[in-house]
């Protein structure tokens, strides 16, 4: 029974995940595009603004921008589409039997893939720019996975959140937009004063993002921030995941 | 026979929507603490049944009876504040056909994921992906995108996954009404298959005569209260009972006897309803055009009827009826015909039948003529077989009594 209703739940994650990308792509023919045009349009803006407008002095900056831009991305996505996954799915919601959890799951998913998506596109510009990529890369993977229990944790906490409170999907995006500027994406941690570093790294995306950067970088990262991370996030994941079902109990009355 | 699902002294209730609790978190914060506790209603109280392997139990009940509530708490979308729910196993139902479809994904994408939501193994779908087609009548659009399809179509689809589950306990809401007969014939011949092989099916619906022709037992919710269980015919007819005396009181309640000119009308005797909306003046005419309620076997008939309207002529429905003498209808007909449309207007309208031939045998047939709202809920204003027409010039059978032709055929004598 138990086992059963693990392949349930994998299964109407996949199910919603091929129906929802499925669905990008046969609405918009460039939706494939699309995805990854975004970040594309970031890098070159930041590109231009910090190498020839405002002199940064990172060495390699198109690699270091693009990872930092790539990676928010998907924590971005995730959370901007996971925080109505409850409240936007009522019939979803109401159906006898719907194991609830996947749909959160499915907006971490769905934006992996994105990433994904995106990830060739970087690995490129790093060779091309560098030349560092190595063996390294067999590291990706669990950044990766550090990172998709971090935002999953989140994702869980805001979807619950806004059935209750209907205005979180409305500051959400203003959160993420200040947490764009506050982690180090275009910037580096030189160049803000020293008393502020210890501060910054706490914070657990400059942490997965620094050390994507290390991996493509060609070196081992310093596995005492992901680490960290990591269980942060599984505590995070816990208690999001208990949030998020005591409040499931009253989802149908509220949306 | 072991309960397949049973329900012990449930209760729910409802916050109410003011002041009691904080939408967003702005309202949260700018309330403060103050909006801690408040009032509540309940939508169910006190409700137990157990529904056994193998017997269709059916909910009836008005509009916030608190059928809905029931249904969610049955299918475990929501938890009771009181009492208890025991299923034995996995509740299925037949409540959001459409749920998890997605417009721009074809009729075979869609009943792959809404299969998957249903509960069944991806290959399993996959596997019975011909019955889903066949089921659904769907051959040519199967790989059409769902958005090109009609209401009708989406719902066959919906359906046809459905029906390849293997319930045990399933719930079933309205859903049934869709469809054409033929294809409606297919989903009931379905269900009876899951409830010979054991499955509990729950029904709930506003359609009294498939309850009764369904169910073998039926709760009666009123105000979220049960007013019994028992066989369905009888609670049905319990139900259908009340409705008509609420009917009643309601018009008794609210309408002071209003004399408009219609002597053979007696308020609460032959004539019901609110009259809001009524019916001033009736004129019965031969088919020579003279007033008279003397018609001859096989000639014509005409009806005028001048409504006087307070909402738009359209928003209502025009009844007329002919019983014969053992009160059955003879002739049950009103303004949904179909080629029938009602204009605007408000005020008083003068609306004419005209009947070319009235078959009927000799004798004397009481007409019944109403005004009624769009969905037959409320009697505005029912002249219960306040006219009559005589018909003379054919033996009284007081039946339908066709216009007709004899033929018989003496057998050749050979050799004449």
């Amino acid at each position: 029974m138990k086992q059963h209703d693990l392949i349930h739940m994998l299964e109407v994650v996949s199910a919603l995940v091929t129906r929802d990308h499925k669905a990008r792509y046969k609405s918009t023919v460039m939706g494939m595009v699309w995805s990854v045009a975004t970040p594309v349009l970031f890098l070159m803006t930041f590109y231009v603004l910090f190498t020839f407008i405002i002199r940064m002095n990172i060495p390699n900056y198109a690699s270091f921008v693009f990872t930092g831009i790539v990676a928010w991305a998907w924590l971005q996505t995730s959370l901007n589409e996971g925080v109505t996954s409850i409240s936007n799915n009522a019939s979803l919601v109401g159906h006898p039997g719907f194991p609830l959890p996947t749909l959160p799951m499915v907006s971490v998913v769905s934006n992996l893939i994105n990433f994904l998506f995106s990830l060739p596109l970087v690995l490129i510009v790093v060779q091309v720019e560098s030349g560092t990529l190595g063996w390294t890369l067999i590291f990706l993977p669990l950044i990766m996975i550090v990172q998709a229990i971090f935002q999953l944790g989140l994702v869980y906490f805001v979807s619950a959140a806004n059935v209750t409170f209907r205005d979180v999907q409305f500051f959400l995006p203003s959160i993420l937009q200040l947490g764009y500027f506050t982690t180090p994406i275009f910037y580096d941690l030189g160049q803000i004063p020293e008393p502020f570093h210890s501060i910054l790294t706490w914070n657990p995306m400059y942490q997965i993002i620094h050390a994507y950067r290390t991996i493509f970088a060609g070196q081992v990262p310093d596995w005492q921030g992901p680490l960290a991370v990591l269980g942060v996030s599984g505590l995070l994941l816990i208690l999001g995941y208990r949030y998020f079902r005591n409040a499931a109990e009253s989802f149908m009355e509220e949306i | 026979m072991t309960a397949a699902i049973r329900i012990e002294s449930v209760g729910k209730r409802f916050a109410h929507r003011d002041v009691a609790r904080p939408r967003t978190v702005r309202q949260f914060v700018e309330g403060g603490w103050r909006h801690l506790g408040g009032r509540y209603t309940w939508a169910l109280r006190n409700v137990d049944f157990a529904v056994e392997e193998g017997e269709v139990f059916g909910v009836i009940g008005r509009n916030g009876a608190g059928k809905s509530t029931l249904l969610r708490l049955l299918g475990g979308v929501m938890r009771p504040d009181e009492g208890r729910i025991v299923a034995s196993d996995r509740v299925s139902g037949l409540l959001d056909l459409n749920a998890g479809m997605h417009p721009d994904l074809t009729g075979r994408e869609n009943a792959i994921a809404t299969g998957i939501i249903a509960g069944l193994r991806k290959r399993d779908i996959i596997a019975r992906m011909d019955d889903v087609i066949a089921f659904s009548e769907l051959e040519g659009f199967i790989d059409e995108p769902v958005r090109t399809y009609s209401a009708g179509m989406r719902l066959r689809l919906g359906f046809a996954v459905a029906m390849q589950t293997k319930p045990r306990i399933l719930l079933i809401d309205e859903v049934l009404a869709v469809g054409d007969i033929a294809f409606q014939r297919k989903c009931l011949e379905r269900i009876e298959e899951f409830r010979v092989a054991g499955c509990a099916i729950i029904l709930i619906s506003h359609d009294l005569a498939q309850v009764e022709a369904m169910c073998d037992r039926v709760l009666w919710l009123k105000d979220g209260v049960s007013q019994g269980i028992g066989p369905a015919s009888d609670m049905v007819h319990r139900y259908e009972a009340e409705i008509l005396q609420e009917q009643l009181a309601l018009s008794a309640a609210k309408i002071a006897p209003v004399d408009d000119g219609q002597p053979h009308l007696t308020f609460d005797q032959n004539r019901f309803g609110t009259l809001e909306n009524r019916i001033t003046r009736v004129r019965i005419l031969n088919s020579r055009g003279t007033e008279t309620n003397h018609i001859k076997y096989g000639q014509g008939m005409t009806l005028q009827m001048w409504v006087e309207s307070a909402v738009p002529l359209s928003e209502l429905h025009l009844s007329f009826c002919l019983f014969n003498d053992k009160d059955a209808h003879l002739v049950d007909f009103g303004t949904d015909d179909a080629d029938v449309v009602l204009p605007d207007t408000i005020g008083t309208t003068m609306v004419q039948i005209d009947i070319d031939r009235l078959e009927l045998g000799g004798g004397t047939y009481p007409i019944t003529l109403g005004v009624y709202d769009r969905t037959w809920e409320t009697v505005f204003d029912s002249h219960e077989k306040a006219y009559e027409i005589e018909i003379s010039g054919e033996p009284s059978t007081r039946t339908y009594s066709p216009s007709r032709r004899w033929t018989i055929a003496v057998p050749q004598q050979a050799g004449e």
